[in-house]
């Protein structure tokens, strides 16, 4: 069950008080760095937990139960400066990101407000010239790749990511087209993703 | 930030003072009535944003010229904020046009009467 501290709870019981109710959105894109954007829905920023959340337009839809498909909130953000579409167009349409959206007491933004906080992962966007359209949810388990990657013998798992994490390779080529020969040119087939016991001949053990 | 002009012929006159208007632009009460007979009221955000309104019928054609470039160049109206002096207790605020400045000729004479509305961002 959810608990309140006493400040939140007095404060909402009240009648008639001038503190309002604001939702903060801390957006984390999965970028490598993990670009934190905060904004706040308001018209000044606001700091909580020592982290300024920016004045900033958005809007949060109701919760979409659709038949057959996972519950879902449409998250919607200003578009006019273009501001988040650079991060949008950088992390892929910020698919797998994560929204963390909080719910705080413009006088009480020292309470612990842990209960009232959301954490949802981007599985959709779309961005027009005044909105950018985070479609909030589950991921969907029929949307995972299963299994993960692709078992071929001469053939590297990770060519698109060249000099990527799993690659690493660090020299001065620029290009790669995964095969392993390639990979030996470069020195790195230590770390070539391809499977090359699945090739003809050699002996398979299953 | 651009800052609006300095118009020297303007001077706080009566009619100034006549013609001044100052506001808030959004009330930020949210109100609930409720079936008890008592009325639940917040804020929906944080800060007032202010609007001021005044009128000065004696701008001579030079600072008419420098108001209208203003205006139509510098800020393009209503889409760009500027640092504006209120005139009456020389605070500072950031703020656009709330609406177009309304220019007239100031009948019988050879000045401008302009009205003047903006708004805090």
């Amino acid at each position: 069950m959810k608990t309140l501290p006493a400040a939140i709870i007095l404060e909402k019981n009240k009648i008639a008080t001038k503190s309002a109710w604001l939702i903060l959105a801390e957006i984390t894109f999965n970028d490598i760095s993990s670009t934190v954007v905060r904004l706040a829905r308001n018209n000044e920023d606001v700091t909580f937990e020592s982290n300024t959340y920016t004045a900033f337009p958005f809007e949060i839809d109701t919760i979409n139960f659709e038949k057959g498909k996972i519950p879902s909130i449409v998250f919607k953000v200003s578009n006019i400066t273009r501001l988040i579409q650079t991060y949008l167009e950088s992390t892929n349409g910020a698919v797998g990101s994560t929204v963390r959206l909080i719910v705080v007491n413009s006088d009480n933004l020292a309470a612990d407000l842990s209960d009232l906080e959301l954490t949802y992962e981007v599985v959709d966007s779309s961005a027009d010239v005044q909105w950018i359209s985070l479609t909030l949810g589950m991921p969907s388990p029929f949307n995972k790749r299963f299994p993960l990657y692709k078992y071929v013998a001469n053939h590297c798992n990770w060519v698109a990511q060249f000099k990527g994490v799993e690659c690493q390779y660090a020299g001065a080529e620029t290009t790669c087209n995964g095969t392993l020969t390639r990979c030996r040119e470069l020195s790195n087939s230590e770390h070539f993703g391809g499977f090359i016991g699945l090739g003809k001949g050699g002996i398979k053990f299953v | 930030m651009p800052t609006f002009p300095t118009l020297s012929s303007f001077k706080l006159t009566e009619e100034v003072l006549d013609s001044w208007e100052e506001g808030i632009v959004i009330d930020p009460t949210l109100k609930n009535d409720s079936e008890g007979g008592y009325t639940i009221t917040r804020s929906r955000f944080t800060r007032l944003r202010k609007w001021f309104s005044y009128e000065f019928p004696y701008y001579t054609s030079a600072d008419k010229a420098t108001l209208q470039t203003f205006i139509d160049s510098t800020v393009v109206i209503g889409t760009t904020s500027f640092t504006w002096t209120n005139p009456l207790n020389s605070t500072n605020y950031t703020v656009r046009f709330a609406e177009r400045p309304d220019i007239k000729p100031n009948k019988g004479t050879s000045y401008y009467k302009i009205k003047i509305k903006v708004e805090e961002v």
